[in-house]
């Protein structure tokens, strides 16, 4: 019964989203081996969000069959969970471990929950509008034609594809948690401060937190996790990441993304003793063993060096992800390392691209604040003038300087 | 089950009403001054003049026999209907098209009464709608140089004229009236609080050449215009910086366009129904007695090559069109082709808009070919 639940689901998946890629790569296959097929192309309308959906039913399946919750008897209440509107179109992936016990639970109105909720989504739009949709603006224009642009624009655009994503999916998750919150339901967080994880297997415990969860609980752990042998164990991971990244979308760009990933955290793993030896040298030829400052400093400098080294893996890989095709993704990265200042504005006014530099600055500054203070979220300054200060600053940037016409959430394609 | 949840659910919607919320509309009143501001740029600049009826004023200048320089975008279906519903001329030639058909103005039909009704971006139903409103109101008129844009017969169809549009669809489809209405005045309704419209005004006065209560004005010099003029015959002189465009400038645009539109053209095509909709226009022009010309804007010579390579349709559009006429008997001028009528690079500011000496000239010769 588990097997033809979850094939069912993940059949949909399988038609609406992959069929159509299956079928223009069994062409080209048979066409390199000059043999026919049968199957014509095949095109089919998406439904919108069905990856999201699709995966909180098959989690809910597993999680029954655990015996980790109760079968839901009632239709409305298991299809309020699979299609919370909040969370349809591109998640968070809920758990109805999480859900389903807020359902039946009395509601009445609270003043700090429903403000929560309008920070929470005030921050969303922030990043969505402020930030995430002014950078698309430089981004999309360079990723249209990578092999006729060269050198640092192109950099440029890696990295702000990299801020851009972070700002629009968290964005929307932060408007999906804060809506939510509003209506009663309190959701998982999905995002922390990923940019300043020190290794790509801590910057996946804080990027879309709802998903790589879902790839441990539902295959990491039942493909034998890590107590298995570790070419096993290699295998399992790329295996994830490798169908995290087909996941994102029926493109071979995604699977190169999510191999690409996988390969960074096989690296990492594979040479950890040998980088661990090697602190350890350094740390005793500076004197750090003995010196206390000395190690802090060296601490410091260490994890400063891991965030910026993890911050440009992300966006290396970025690029496969935003590349319309592998070759145009070869074209980016093989124009990229030319060296050319050219020109960076790209047609771009310097007005904009002060604009851009600036709403990244904020979001450094708020983002490390509450990396530091640990705190929820940046609008919970215990002073009032401090607090409603920065409200005003958040909405007047929205008013003053938010893109309106840019297109939908990047999530909301998968 | 099903009861609880729905009793929950009430209570909570419920609870909203009887708590004490004033607290939250409290703090949600603090950022009253924010929406304040928003409110009143958009109703003092408002860049679309949809709060602000100026479009009558001008028409009334231009009925009085004045040119009006314009320091914004304004609404031209608007001014097209105050016009003609405020006239009783009767014209010895008039003009029907888009803005490629803007320049064509009475100085090359000397002692002709002349009006050139171009709205730009025009569709086939907003034509249809200016000729319906100039029989409705029993203006005459001898001639009609009826300017072919290919869109006109394209299945897809831009609706920038709402004014237009809702005559088009009154008499044809209630429902799509209705909505297109309903749009209109939830625009007027809402855009007051728009954030869009708020970063329109706020570049629209950092943008205005001029101060905020002058948005038009009766323009004295017309040949050394900053700003567009629309000339009291309905043509319009371009402002000084297109006129004077470079070479290099127009080759810009032409590719600019080419690589913006272009992609994907050849999915574009003659549709069956935008064809019938057409020689319905064409028929009812040729009962209202009028000598229908067809005239064929030019496009820039690069624009042409490209099209004439990778967008049948353009060649396509011009054949029908070429056929129709036949089939009309009506008089046919000019080309999409620029080479065809010796139209040279220099002769446009943008992919397909002439500048305003050599439309003159071009319909000079137009005049003495056919006679008019």
């Amino acid at each position: 019964m588990l097997g033809i639940s979850i094939t069912a689901n993940l059949g949909l998946i399988l038609v609406f989203k992959y069929a159509g890629f299956i079928s223009v790569n069994l062409q080209a296959l048979s066409g390199y081996l000059h043999i026919s097929h049968p199957i014509g192309e095949v095109k089919l309308l998406m439904p919108i969000g069905i990856s999201f959906y699709i995966f909180k039913s098959v989690s809910y399946i597993i999680d029954v069959y655990r015996k980790k919750i109760e079968p839901q008897r009632h239709f409305g209440i298991f299809a309020l969970y699979v299609s919370f509107f909040p969370q349809l179109l591109a998640g968070p992936i809920e758990r109805s471990t999480t859900f389903l016990p807020q359902v039946t639970k009395q509601f009445s109105y609270d003043y700090q929950r429903i403000t929560d909720g309008l920070k929470i989504m005030a921050w969303g739009f922030f990043k969505k509008l402020v930030i995430a949709d002014r950078l698309a603006l430089y981004v999309d224009k360079v990723f249209a034609s990578p092999a006729s642009i060269e050198g640092l624009s192109l950099l440029l655009a890696a990295y702000f594809f990299t801020i851009q994503i972070y700002c629009d999916f968290s964005g929307y998750s932060d408007i999906a948690i804060g809506s939510a919150k509003i209506l009663g339901y309190e959701g998982m967080d999905n995002f922390r401060r990923p940019y300043f994880s020190k290794t790509m297997q801590e910057f996946w415990s804080r990027w879309h937190i709802s998903l790589s969860t879902w790839f441990r609980d539902y295959l990491y752990i039942p493909l034998g996790g890590n107590r298995v042998s570790a070419a096993r164990r290699y295998f399992n991971v790329m295996a994830v990441f490798l169908l995290s990244g087909l996941w994102h979308g029926a493109n071979w760009t995604f699977v190169v993304w999510g191999g690409v990933h996988g390969a960074f955290l096989l690296f990492s793993h594979a040479t950890m003793p040998v980088r661990t030896r090697l602190k350890q040298g350094i740390f005793r030829i500076i004197g750090a063993e003995k010196n206390g400052t000395i190690k802090a400093a060296a601490d410091s400098i260490m994890s400063l060096w891991s965030i910026i080294v993890t911050f440009n893996l992300a966006a290396f890989a970025w690029i496969f992800f935003k590349a319309d095709s592998l070759t145009k993704a070869a074209d980016f990265i093989k124009n990229m390392f030319k060296w050319n200042l050219g020109n960076i504005m790209v047609g771009f006014s310097f007005y904009d691209f002060l604009l851009m530099i600036l709403s990244i600055l904020m979001l450094v500054l708020l983002d490390f604040i509450q990396e530091h203070d640990k705190c929820r979220h940046p609008f919970t300054q215990k002073k009032d003038l401090m607090r409603w200060g920065l409200y005003y600053v958040v909405v007047l940037s929205i008013v003053f300087f938010g893109v309106f016409e840019q297109s939908k959430f990047i999530y909301f394609n998968f | 089950m099903c009861f609880s949840v729905f009793l929950n659910n009430r209570n909570s919607f419920i609870s909203i009403f009887n708590c004490g919320c004033m607290k939250l509309t409290r703090k949600i009143l603090y950022f009253a001054p924010i929406m304040a501001m928003v409110i009143i740029t958009n109703y003092i600049i408002d860049p679309a003049y949809i709060y602000h009826g100026y479009e009558k004023k001008i028409a009334g200048l231009l009925l009085e026999g004045k040119h009006v320089a314009l320091t914004m975008g304004f609404t031209e279906g608007k001014i097209l209907i105050n016009y003609i519903n405020n006239t009783a001329e009767k014209f010895d030639i008039i003009v029907m098209g888009s803005s490629r058909a803007m320049p064509i103005s009475s100085s090359s039909f000397p002692g002709k009464t002349f009006h050139n009704f171009s709205v730009s971006s025009a569709s086939l139903s907003n034509l249809i709608a200016i000729h319906e409103l100039l029989q409705r109101n029993r203006l005459q008129y001898k001639t009609v140089i009826f300017a072919l844009d290919p869109s006109l017969v394209f299945a897809y169809q831009p609706a920038r004229h709402a004014d237009l549009d809702g005559l088009y669809l009154v008499k044809r489809n209630k429902l799509l009236y209705v909505t297109s209405m309903a749009k209109h005045y939830y625009d007027f309704a809402f855009e007051i609080l728009s954030f869009s419209y708020f970063q329109s005004s706020m570049r629209a006065y950092f943008d205005m050449k001029g101060p905020l209560d002058k948005r038009y004005y009766v323009a004295k010099n017309l040949n050394n215009n900053d700003l567009s003029i629309i000339l009291c015959d309905g043509s319009r002189k371009w402002e000084k910086r297109y006129n004077e465009a470079t070479k290099q400038q127009a080759r810009e645009e032409a590719e600019k366009y080419i690589r913006k539109f272009l992609t994907g053209c050849t999915r574009t095509h003659l549709d069956a129904a935008m064809k019938h909709g057409f020689e319905s226009l064409v028929k009812s022009l040729k009962e209202s007695g009028a000598d229908v010309i067809f005239w064929f804007p030019p496009y820039h010579p690069m624009v042409f090559k490209k099209y004439a390579s990778d967008c049948p349709a353009l060649i396509d559009a011009q054949t029908y069109y070429l056929e129709t006429a036949r089939k009309n008997n009506i008089r046919v001028y000019g080309s999409y082709n620029p080479d065809e009528y010796g139209f040279k690079e220099t002769d446009f500011f943008d992919y397909h808009h002439l500048k305003n000496e050599p439309a003159y000239a071009h319909m000079v010769r137009m005049s003495r070919a056919l006679g008019l």
